[in-house]
């Protein structure tokens, strides 16, 4: 049978409870909260025997945990940096670039949990619906095992990062430095809505050049202007799903005053914003694919930008309220338009690589 | 509860102009036939924290003009023909006269507010006008979607019907310069609480669960709005399936798009459940309140706010 439990923010048990390190015995599960963001919020928490809670299988554990689904983010330009390596015929050492990988992996699922985390202590795991589902709202895992797990992870990606080092200390001392300073400048900035230009920029940053560039030259390839490019388009699009999440959700995050681009502009300002963003998205694209890749491919991509932009365009112009399920399906079909573009993305590359093999 | 409607006057017509043609019969017919639960509400907190009898009045008035102004101007945005089973002031009278009168209601509220000189209560009131609009706003558009979830309902009635109840909570304590920022984030999850259980009651008789009131069945299905316990039964329906619900002309036509009645019963004994964990946790603040009360006479509002949702959630009738 499970107890309530309300303290404010400025208890100073509060933090114990949020974190879960209150008892060896129990685990406290904080309630949606309507203040939340707020400086006179209080927390209600529903304390149960951890005997009592039903903990799923290692494996459905993981997959919450860490959230699988989202690693296409990281993957894809992981996957387009080394086809390209691989289709120039780049001199790359596999062992090298299997450390590199699963460096970049264990890194970026070190700032995934990091980031549960901070929406844990932020509160936006009790205001945003798809949040409320998450290993913490369910009583699998406390806040307190989640940020150790993530320092974990974080070390091991560092790790795995030490050969490439070894091999470039220079190049890759300077990219890793660069990334450690944004992590850092990231999570400091993380509670403090008002600077989130800031936030969504090292968001780009992290998952666009800065990745690519990073995992190009741990390979121990120099430089090359096609893989910033690269970066420049897997980071826009990347952003492009941040503010469809954001989109998403407006209503509850405008009211809870989480500041992003979308609550920042406005729902109808926002509409224009996400069709800017994926026009601007496209073209560049586009460009390219005329520079570095064939007119044919080029030509395809083109039809579909044209397509999917009318397809945008009619599904924004449309939507009527920020409240209701329009809003849903709409972010949906525009996650599944951008997923798809993804997708040929994906099968361009390895039609190239088996064109190559062929050759 | 021991003030009836009729001993507040919420309505007198010498508080509106008698020259204005038509303006206190709108009032007339709208008043005479109200519950007056929140004007009650304000009369349990008034009799345990000793407010002066004229700021009861005030404050009942206050919640009751509110409350009557969103239902003159709910009442045309939703094109309904009756309001408390006489014909909605709107086709009475005129879509142009509701939406005034309903204004000047508003307007009433803010002249006797700023009367009475409390600038915290006058910034709770403007808050909570703003939060109803916001909610008529949003709930406007919603209406012809039937794939709504319930936690997007629940926003709009936090706006609406719950920001009316946190006002009867906060109000009184504010008048006695009780602001202590903890006590009223307490009442702000009572009212909360009790804003979304009485809705969600409300939402059920339209379904005829606990319809003592007799409320037309699936008035709400039928303006195209799928309410909370609509939303809630409906979850597992495919959209092409939910698309059916526009046709429901009666119970067994929901039923059978459910899935049958004994799946309908199914469904209220599980939203009933879900409702118990919310009175469960009002229970909770009741406690949490109770250390925020200093006199004997204070602490009795705590038996006295115990029974609320058993009289707004299971409709139970109060003494």
């Amino acid at each position: 049978m499970s107890q309530l439990l309300t303290i404010s923010k400025k208890d100073p048990h509060f933090e114990k409870y949020l974190m879960g390190s209150f008892s060896e015995t129990e685990r406290a599960i904080p309630l949606q909260s309507l203040n939340v963001n707020s400086e006179s919020e209080q927390v209600t928490f529903q304390i149960h025997k951890i005997s009592e809670i039903k903990r799923p299988s290692i494996f459905l554990l993981s997959l919450n945990l860490f959230k699988v689904h989202n690693f296409i983010w990281v993957s894809l330009p992981l996957f387009l940096v080394l086809s390209k390596a691989f289709i120039e015929n780049e001199a790359v050492d596999p062992l090298l670039s299997l450390f590199s990988t699963l460096g970049v992996l264990f890194i970026y699922s070190a700032l995934s949990l990091r980031n549960d985390f901070q929406d844990h202590l932020l509160g936006r795991d009790r205001i945003l619906p798809y949040r409320r589902g998450n290993v913490i709202q369910k009583g699998w895992v406390t806040a307190n095992s989640l940020k150790k797990i993530s320092h974990y992870l974080l070390v091991i990606g560092i790790l795995c990062g030490l050969p490439a080092f070894w091999s470039f200390p220079l190049s890759i001392g300077l990219v890793g430095l660069s990334t450690l300073l944004s992590l850092l400048f990231f999570n400091h900035l993380q509670g403090r809505s008002k600077y989130f230009l800031f936030i969504e920029s090292f968001q780009f940053f992290l998952f666009g050049p800065l990745l690519t560039l990073g995992y190009h030259i741990s390979l121990g390839i120099d430089y090359d202007e096609e893989v910033l490019f690269l970066g420049f388009l897997s980071g826009f699009l990347y952003l492009f799903s941040v503010h469809i999440k954001n989109f998403k959700h407006i209503l509850v995050l405008s009211s809870a005053n989480f500041k992003n681009t979308m609550s920042f502009f406005g729902f109808e300002k926002s509409k224009l914003i996400l069709l800017l963003w994926w026009i601007s998205f496209c073209v560049f694209f586009l460009y390219y694919h005329y520079e570095y890749a064939s007119s044919f491919i080029t030509f395809v991509f083109l039809w579909y930008i044209l397509i999917s932009s009318h397809q945008i365009y009619l599904i924004l112009s449309s939507l009527r309220s920020p409240g209701g399920s329009e809003i849903i399906r709409a972010c949906r079909k525009l996650h599944y338009i951008s997923l798809i573009l993804m997708s040929l993305w994906i099968f361009e590359n390895i039609w190239y690589i088996l064109f190559f093999l062929k050759e | 509860m021991s003030l009836q409607m009729k001993d507040l006057k919420i309505y007198d017509p010498k508080d509106f102009p008698a020259y204005l043609p038509k303006l206190n019969n709108l009032y007339e017919d709208l008043f005479l036939g109200g519950k007056g639960f929140r004007a009650k509400l304000i009369g349990i907190m008034a009799r345990s924290l000793g407010l002066p009898h004229k700021t009861e009045h005030l404050l009942a008035q206050t919640i009751e003009f509110i409350h009557n102004a969103s239902l003159l101007h709910d009442d045309l945005v939703d094109r309904s023909i009756l309001r408390r089973g006489k014909v909605a002031a709107w086709t009475k009278y005129s879509p142009e006269y509701a939406v005034l009168a309903g204004d000047y209601l508003l307007a009433r509220v803010m002249v006797n507010l700023s009367q009475f000189g409390n600038l915290k209560l006058v910034q709770l009131t403007a808050e909570v006008i703003s939060d109803l609009l916001e909610g008529e706003w949003i709930q406007d558009s919603l209406v012809g979607d039937f794939s709504i979830e319930l936690s997007q309902l629940d926003r709009v009635h936090h706006l609406k019907t719950a920001s009316l109840f946190k006002w009867c909570l906060k109000a009184p304590f504010i008048t006695i310069e009780k602001n202590d920022n903890s006590l009223h984030t307490v009442l702000e999850e009572m009212g909360s609480l009790l804003g979304l259980l009485f809705q969600r009651s409300d939402d059920l008789l339209d379904f005829n669960i606990r319809n003592t009131e007799e409320k037309a069945i699936l008035g709400d299905l039928k303006s195209g709005y799928l309410n909370s316990f609509a939303s809630f039964s409906t979850k597992h329906l495919k959209e092409k399936e939910k698309e059916k619900l526009k046709l429901c002309q009666n119970l067994n036509d929901f039923y059978h798009i459910l899935g049958g009645e004994s799946f309908f019963k199914e469904k209220v004994e599980e939203f009933d459940k879900m409702n118990g964990f919310l009175i469960q946790l009002y229970h909770h603040h009741l406690k949490t309140l109770d250390g925020f009360l200093s006199t004997a006479e204070e602490k009795t509002l705590i038996k006295q706010l115990e029974p609320l949702t058993q009289i707004l959630y299971w409709r139970k009738t109060g003494s």
